[in-house]
Order: C-alpha cells, then sequence, then structure tokens
C-alpha cells in the first residue's frame, strides 16, 4: 500500500468590504507614502499596536502592507475585505481497491494526528469541502477508504491546510 | 486487508511556497540555512510568516537572501516569542516602493547558532501564520514546507568529532580549510580538561594536518582552537588527526581551499557587528560610525598561503606576510577600494588586517553588511559595520 501526493485546496468566498477611504494614510497626515508602509510593517510585525482598518478592524499583515505601497504609488486605497468564510477543499485519487464502498474525512489541529473523524457517512465521491474551518488555524487531513464489508484502509498522506486569517 | 489506500492530492491553484531545508549540526557551531522562495505564478509580491525553532537549542538571526539583494525588496523580522520569528518580505527599500514579483531563491539566509549544551536529536522548523499576496492587495494562496536541524550526538557513542564540528574560528561555519585559517573543533572529549597547550608532555593535546603539527590558541575538553598549517596549502584535502599524547582521539578528512575567510566579529558567535577600527583608530560602533569616504580597518583569518610563505606560529614580522589571492571588500553592497592588506604586525601568522575606503555611493547605516572576499570564497554573512 502506498501513498503518494500532499495538498489541499483552499476555496474562499467572500465578505462585506471594510475601512475608509483614506485608511492608508495611518499617520494621519494627510499624505500616504514610504512612513505609512513602515508603520504598517511595524503593525504587521507585533512592534506596533494594530490600529489599520483596510482589511479589517485588528488584522495587519503583509496584505494591508501592500495595499499601503499601492496607495502610496497612486492607486486607491484597497479596503476590500477578503473574502470570507473560509472552506478548505479536498481531492484524492482513489483507492484502486475493487469493492471502495467511500472515504472518510479526518482531520486534527496536531500534525499526525490524532484525527477526528470528520463525516457522519462514507464520502463516495474523490472530493470533499470542509466548511467547518476557522480562520487562522492550521488543520491537518487524511482519509481512508471503507469497502463493503466494512473493512478500513489506514490513513493516507497527511495534507495540511493554512487558513487565511482573517 | 486488501484495501488500498486513497491519496491525497494537490489541487489548488498554489502561488507561493516557501520551504526551510533540513540539516544536521553540531553544538557550538554555527550553519546557515536558506528559505527557499517559489513564486510559481510570479504573482506574489510580499509575503510574511512566522517560523518557530528551539530556543534552548539554537539562537537564530536572519539576513537577506539572495533573491532578496537587489531586487528591491527588504525583509523585515521581529520576534513575537523567544522561539518564535516573523518575517515579512515587502517592497519597501529605505524610501523607494514597488510592487514588483518577489523573486523566486534564498529569501532569508537563518544563521544558527547551536548551542554547546543543545541537546542531540531533531529540532524542528515549523512555519505558521504564512501570507501571500499579490500587487492588487489580494491574498496569494501559499503553502510551506518544515525544516528541522539534527543536532548530531557526539558524546556516548564512540564518535568524539564530527565534520559538521570543524568551524572556522571567526565565522563558526563549516566549510573546507585553508591555510592559516583560525580553526575551531567542536566536539566531545576532544582535549584533557587542564591542557597544557604546545605541551610535548604524554597527555598534551596536539592535532596533525597531513603530519604536520599545528599550533594551539586554546583547549577545554569539547573544543580546540588552533591554527590550520601553511604546509596544507595546494592540496585537495588533508587527514586532520586530533592526539592526546599518543592516543588517536579523532580524524578526519577534510576539503582543502585555497581561502576559507572569516571576519572576526565583537559577538564571539561570528555575527554582527565586526570589529573594526576607524580612520581614527576608535573602535567602529553604531555610536561612532565610519565616514563614507574614510579608510577601515577590519581583521580576518582564512586568507590563504602569503608572500612571504606563512610560518606556523611565527609571530609576524617585516615583511608582513600578504595574501596571494586578491582581497575586496563590499560594504553595504557595494565594492569598497581595498586599501592594504596583511598580517597583523607582531600577531601570530593566520590573523590579518584588511585596510578598505567606506564607498561614497552606498546607503549608511548602522549596521550595513560588510563582505570580504579572498580568491573565489567570501566571508560569513550577517556581518556588519557602521557608517554615515
Amino acid at each position: 500500500m502506498t501513498a503518494a501526493g500532499l495538498a489541499f485546496l483552499l476555496v474562499l468566498n467572500t465578505c462585506p468590504a471594510a475601512g475608509a477611504a483614506n485608511a492608508c494614510d495611518l499617520n494621519n497626515d494627510g499624505k500616504v507614502d514610504a512612513a505609512d508602509v513602515q508603520t504598517a510593517i511595524d503593525m504587521a510585525l507585533g512592534l506596533a499596536a494594530c490600529t489599520a482598518n483596510i482589511l479589517g478592524p485588528g488584522v495587519c499583515n503583509v496584505i494591508v502592507v501592500e495595499r499601503v505601497i499601492g496607495a502610496a504609488m497612486g492607486k486607491t486605497c484597497n479596503t476590500t475585505g477578503l473574502p470570507l468564510p473560509h472552506s478548505a477543499t479536498l481531492s484524492w485519487v482513489a483507492s484502486i481497491s475493487p469493492n471502495v464502498a467511500g472515504y472518510n474525512i479526518y482531520r486534527s489541529n496536531v500534525a499526525g494526528g490524532p484525527y477526528q473523524l470528520l463525516t457522519r457517512s462514507l464520502v463516495t465521491a474523490t472530493s470533499y469541502e470542509d466548511k467547518s474551518v476557522q480562520a487562522g488555524l492550521v488543520y491537518y487531513y487524511a482519509v481512508n477508504a471503507v469497502d463493503t464489508d466494512g473493512n478500513s484502509s489506514d490513513y493516507s498522506n497527511e495534507v495540511r491546510a493554512v487558513i487565511p486569517a482573517p | 486487508m486488501n484495501l488500498l489506500l486513497p491519496a491525497l492530492l494537490f489541487s489548488a491553484t498554489l502561488a507561493a511556497q516557501v520551504s526551510a531545508p533540513t540539516v544536521s549540526a553540531t553544538p557550538g557551531t554555527r550553519i546557515v540555512l536558506p528559505v527557499l522562495f517559489t513564486n510559481l505564478t510570479g504573482s506574489t509580491v510580499g509575503i510574511q510568516f512566522d517560523l518557530q525553532f528551539d530556543s534552548a537549542a539554537m539562537s537564530l538571526v536572519a539576513v537577506d537572501g539572495d533573491a532578496i539583494t537587489g531586487s528591491g525588496k527588504s525583509v523585515f523580522t521581529s520576534a513575537v516569542a523567544p522561539n518564535k520569528r516573523r518575517f515579512l518580505i515587502a517592497g519597501l527599500n529605505g524610501a523607494s516602493l514597488n510592487q514588483t514579483s518577489l523573486p523566486g531563491g534564498t529569501l532569508v539566509k537563518l544563521l544558527l547558532y547551536v548551542n554547546p549544551k543543545a541537546s542531540a536529536g531533531v529540532h524542528a522548523l515549523t512555519f505558521s501564520n504564512l501570507v501571500a499576496t499579490n500587487a492588487d492587495g489580494g491574498q496569494d494562496i501559499a503553502a510551506s514546507t518544515d525544516g528541522s536541524v539534527t543536532v548530531l550526538a557526539t558524546s556516548g557513542q564512540g564518535v568524539r568529532l564530527q565534520q559538521t564540528g570543524v568551524v572556522n574560528g571567526a565565522s563558526l561555519l563549516p566549510g573546507p580549510v585553508a591555510p592559516g585559517e583560525f580553526l575551531r573543533l567542536a566536539g566531545s572529549s576532544i582535549a584533557p580538561s587542564n591542557p597544557i597547550p604546545g605541551s610535548t608532555i604524554p597527555g598534551a593535546t596536539m592535532v596533525f594536518f597531513d603530519g604536520i603539527r599545528a599550533p594551539l590558541l586554546a583547549t577545554a575538553p569539547d573544543q580546540i582552537d588552533l591554527i590550520v598549517p601553511y604546509g596544507i596549502s595546494g592540496k585537495l584535502t588533508t587527514q586532520m588527526n586530533v592526539m592526546s599524547g599518543a592516543q588517536l582521539l579523532a580524524s578526519l578528512t577534510l576539503p582543502v581551499a585555497a581561502s576559507a575567510p572569516g571576519v572576526f566579529t565583537l559577538d564571539p558567535t561570528g555575527i554582527g557587528h565586526a570589529g573594526v577600527l576607524n580612520q581614527d583608530g576608535t573602535p567602529n560602533s553604531a555610536s561612532n560610525p565610519a565616514l563614507r569616504g574614510t579608510a577601515v580597518t577590519l581583521f580576518a583569518t582564512g586568507l590563504g598561503q602569503t608572500s612571504p610563505s606563512g610560518v606556523d606560529g611565527k609571530l609576524a614580522w617585516f615583511p608582513l606576510p600578504m595574501p596571494l589571492l586578491p582581497v575586496s571588500v563590499r560594504v553595504g553592497g557595494v565594492e569598497s577600494q581595498a586599501l592594504y592588506d596583511s598580517a597583523v604586525l607582531d600577531y601570530i601568522a593566520g590573523l590579518h588586517m584588511v585596510v578598505c575606503r567606506i564607498p561614497t555611493n552606498m546607503v549608511p547605516g548602522p549596521a550595513v553588511p560588510l563582505l570580504l572576499q579572498v580568491g573565489t570564497a567570501a566571508s560569513q554573512p550577517g556581518v556588519t559595520v557602521a557608517v554615515k
């Protein structure tokens, strides 16, 4: 028995926009320039209080930094929120066993498990969307195959899904 | 049972990948780990991530990787926890801004110093909080591959010295050895607890390179500081034997290079501010920076064979031996005019001084990168000098 290929698929939906028109002027001096970019960087690094409201209140990261850079270079300050909520979509290569009845999907917050069963019934398709993920967390997934006699295979390879924040 | 495993597949449209390597190291030494980046779609212009490491086993300093140099991007870091460092790479360089594609390659070089008392075993380097962005301020999907540092055990396994424990005495980095190089051996029980360096009495520590006895600078049970004999010059490899009297404690075949430069720093772990004298002879520091256009003196080892030829253990005197290989210095990434390089008067052969002029066309700062090039080899990254 072998398991090969690692991965995850993150599918992002939409969420409301946040922030004001001048939100990229982080130091409130009437212009957006390199000083605002440095402020955004300090906020993202945790070196300054996160007071930016560009990607949403309390969100300071490299996306905010890049939006401030864009504004400093003449673009309109982008205050569109990132799509929410998040989900993680898995797909897998089907077991080549002839009598597979379906698959169980498992999830853990720790690499290597222990895993919790995510699905109440067997999944007969070879993909699954986990809509119960939370922003900013990391999940580890594995699946196994179940045959018509109720026998289960070992876990597949594990994949890691990094859910963006927010 | 015959039920075959399904295999989870990667089917997302990944834009960016970062990875840390899996390496081995010896306690008391330094290693350089590249954090590699791949811009799969070319859309990623900025990225951030946290890297968790075992702060009880190692300390970490980061310097810009080759992909960053000259790209207009900068690496910004902070310690979000004692064992977690945050990295953010964006298009801010001085007052200059850009939203160009982030080049692939080495984003960051991690200069890891493995504590002398670090426990043997695998110490994970784990990514988290990975966020990548494109020029529109949208999110690029990114993935990471964790790395690890395997700290090699020496004691209790019959192995007193690993090749990773043979490091430049200035940089503490492993690599090929060069004639006249200050060298540190970091191992386990490689010297008596009450050593008498240079002594020939039974039990005294001696280190030989192809049978040539090396001058010893200092010894401790787990560490020997020595100078590589000039007699290995021109060889491809050398056999190093560590002896205690007539007992062979360790033996390694080491690669030989024409030069293996290391710059001496104020921090004994080989990173940070270089030991530099300003033109007026005062120590260079953030509060006493060198002026652009003035000469500074740095101290280094591993510059290779000299003219006149190096004599093991000899105190330098006139005519002062000068390196055979060409020597150059870069300050803040700008070529500096090398004015003079030679052995240091009245100091043991192997220690060199290099006098160079700080370029006038460089960006000053309290910690400007300083790089010494000797022949085809360069000194360690992470060394700085203060310039205004």
